[in-house]
């Protein structure tokens, strides 16, 4: 078993933040589940992973682009989840709940992992080798914090309001990290972005 | 600058690696944060069928006695692939594992060759070089029986529990030469 992440920002943090309402809603299914969950139902906890996990993997995976950390988080996503049972409100969808959570661990990880990740001072465009790559790994290629800018806003749909609050940054200085993202990933992709638009 | 196209259509579920799911399981009860599981239904399931495949007598003891003689044994030849899907995974685990070992039991009673597995949870559907990994279809386990017809091996399906609670199973016989 991996050790669990215990740093104490995280755990003040483990609030739901608002997402895109189209998430919003908890499904009987879900609810049947996690009234069996809050019971220690191993049985109901296999269920909801196997229906939320993908999703969260995906996410954690985008946003730290390495497969030993996603898992990290993914696992730490869901210790606190089932110890906070009782704090979801189900003012959103559980799948919302636990990728909010899942987000703030892999964000705690990538601080670990590179403490200037919030430093809009990222490298230029010019600076990175011009790679004809595919999509995901062009995202996994770009800076660490263009990298968690642009897969929240441009893949996860949150606002630049809601990734300042996550990131703790200026909702400016998120606007500014997408462009670069952008521009960056476009780098990357070379002649397959092209014609994508300005 | 707009968002480049392509993330919009970017897959937005990836399966996790098998052994994730016990991991994180393991860490839960680490915290006694769940009880421990009953029996899954699916090893119950895979002892009987194994042990019936083995010759053990396990089926005279626990199926209703038949004679070989009153069920002509199906051609060795007709084989027929059962792929559970969209089961019902409410209730007791143990208790459904009962049934499907028992049933199980019946099959070989009745003069079928039978064996099969509960397949784990997660997957990955390969597709073409360069596309991201997709989930695979949900088949929940399979049984590889013996039966004199299409027809013969639906209606055995038919019998199944796992039909008989509300689940699916795809029947596709075993092309052999």
């Amino acid at each position: 078993m991996r050790p669990s992440c215990s740093s104490e920002c995280c755990k003040a943090r483990d609030q739901p933040f608002a997402l895109p309402r189209s998430l919003i809603g908890v499904t009987p299914a879900d609810d049947r589940l996690l009234r069996q969950l809050r019971l220690g139902d191993e049985g109901a906890f296999r269920e909801l992973y196997r229906l939320h996990t993908p999703r969260l993997y995906a996410v954690t995976l985008r946003l730290l682009s390495r497969s030993s950390d996603a898992e990290d988080a993914v696992q730490e996503a869901w210790l606190r989840a089932v110890r906070s049972l009782g704090a979801f409100r189900r003012e959103s969808s559980f799948a919302t709940w636990l990728t909010g959570i899942g987000i703030r661990c892999a964000l705690e990880i990538l601080r670990k992992r590179s403490p200037s990740f919030n430093d809009p001072l990222e490298p230029s465009v010019e600076t990175v080798p011009h790679l004809t790559v595919d999509l995901e790994r062009a995202i996994a290629e770009l800076p660490d914090g263009y990298r968690a800018v642009l897969v929240l806003h441009d893949v996860e749909g949150h606002t630049h309001e809601e990734i300042a609050a996550l990131l703790q940054i200026e909702p400016g200085t998120s606007k500014s990290q997408l462009f670069h993202a952008r521009r960056t990933l476009r780098a990357y992709l070379g002649p397959l972005a092209e014609g994508d638009g300005k | 600058m707009k968002p480049l196209d392509e993330l919009a259509s970017i897959a937005k579920e990836i399966a996790p690696p098998p052994d994730l799911e016990h991991r994180v399981a393991e860490a839960l009860r680490g915290e006694s944060l769940l009880r421990p599981q009953a029996a899954s239904w699916g090893w119950r399931a895979a002892a009987a069928v194994l042990l019936l495949t083995g010759g053990v007598v396990i089926g005279r003891l626990t199926a209703p006695a038949v004679s070989n003689d009153a069920v002509p044994p199906p051609s060795a030849t007709n084989r027929f692939l059962l792929m559970l899907t969209e089961g019902d995974t409410s209730g007791d685990d143990g208790e459904r594992a009962a049934r499907y070992g028992q049933w199980a039991v019946e099959q070989r009673a009745a003069g079928r060759d039978i064996t099969g597995e509960r397949l784990a949870p997660t997957g990955l559907a390969v597709v073409r070089a360069g596309s991201g990994p997709v989930l695979a279809p949900d088949v929940q386990g399979y049984f590889v029986i013996s039966a004199a017809s299409l027809e013969d091996a639906a209606t055995v399906a038919r019998s199944s529990p796992h039909v008989q609670s509300g689940g699916t199973i795809i029947v596709r016989p075993i092309d052999t030469p």
